[in-house]
């Protein structure tokens, strides 16, 4: 059995921190909780605080100060959809494995860079796949199998919905664990490390405008009426620029 | 307005210089203006960064020379 672990833990990569119990215990803690705490700053984001939490002993044991870095990293802002988009938090608990190894030049930007980069294209992918796709498909299956309101419908749901999920998921998340671990290494051979990093902050910049631009709202109602004139200043900014009161906001705020 | 607040404490992170929201404004304008799908703009974002990665190369590349 001892021989087990080991030969797992060796084809996890470089992540020698994480045993296979911890690795399963964070993809738990990240299909429960995923959503759990959401509010409009941050999102999932205290949903990853929440899975590195438990499992802060593996990466670092006993070492509260390196432990608590590693928790306030992920403060920011995560969104992505939560099946599909499992990958994401793997890869970054990969990397975090990897980092509480020794591997300092994997800055705490790199990690944060990755997952900006990573959540839109998942979120989108997954959005138009799960929910838009897959779910309707079963529950028109199931409710169809219960017009009378026979248990049987729901009963179905549920079964096929988590026997797709389940499996699909934790084979995302172990991919992205490994991912996560082997992309330090990858980083590190090549001597590329700074151009890989800012090629993420690239990449994340830019998403991060995309879905910027996608979430905020913001309604000036400012109508310019003198006697029979009326002058929409909303529809005149939106002509110069769609939304470009959000845009000047964010500066602002930033 | 309580989204922006979250998505700026990530800028603060991820952006290191000023001029660098320049980037953002890219990424704004695609999905407001053009109303481009994620995974197109990430595309693009690809792209750019291959841009990028190329120039730094060409502007590295003479100083190592002399």
């Amino acid at each position: 059995m001892a021989n087990d672990i080991t030969t797992e833990d060796q084809e996890m990569g470089g992540a020698m921190k994480l045993s296979k119990s911890a690795i399963r215990r964070a993809y738990w803690d990240w299909m429960f909780y995923n959503l759990s705490v959401q509010n409009f700053e941050r999102m999932q984001g205290p949903a990853i605080i929440k899975m590195l939490a438990d499992v802060r002993e593996d990466p670092y044991p006993g070492d509260p100060e390196a432990q608590q870095e590693m928790l306030e990293r992920h403060e920011v802002f995560f969104n992505t959809e939560p099946y599909l988009g499992s990958i994401v938090p793997g890869i970054v608990l990969g990397m975090e494995a990897s980092k509480a190894e020794g591997n300092d030049e994997i800055s705490s930007e790199f990690i944060n860079s990755i997952k900006t980069a990573l959540m839109g294209p998942f979120a989108g992918i997954g959005d138009s796949l799960l929910p838009g796709t897959l779910i309707p498909i079963l529950l028109s299956i199931a409710l169809g199998m219960s017009p009378n309101g026979e248990v049987t419908g729901p009963i179905f749901y549920i079964v096929v919905f988590l026997a797709i999920m389940l499996p699909l998921t934790w084979f995302l998340f172990s991919c992205g664990v490994k991912a996560g671990a082997n992309a330090a290494e990858l980083v590190l051979s090549g001597g590329i490390k700074d151009k890989v990093t800012r090629a993420a902050e690239v990449v994340g910049l830019i998403v991060v405008g995309a879905i910027c631009a996608q979430y905020a709202k913001f309604n000036n109602g400012l109508v310019y009426t003198s006697g029979d004139l009326t002058i929409n200043i909303a529809s005149i900014l939106d002509s110069i620029f769609p939304e470009l009161p959000v845009l000047i906001i964010s500066f602002v705020t930033y | 307005m309580l989204p922006l607040v979250g998505f700026m404490l990530l800028m603060r992170m991820i952006c290191k210089r000023d001029v660098d929201l320049i980037l953002f404004c890219v990424g704004f304008a695609l999905m407001s203006v053009l109303k481009l799908g994620m995974v197109t703009i990430v595309i693009i974002a690809l792209g750019i960064a291959y841009l990028d990665y190329r120039g730094t190369n060409a502007a590295a590349a003479p100083e190592r020379s002399e």
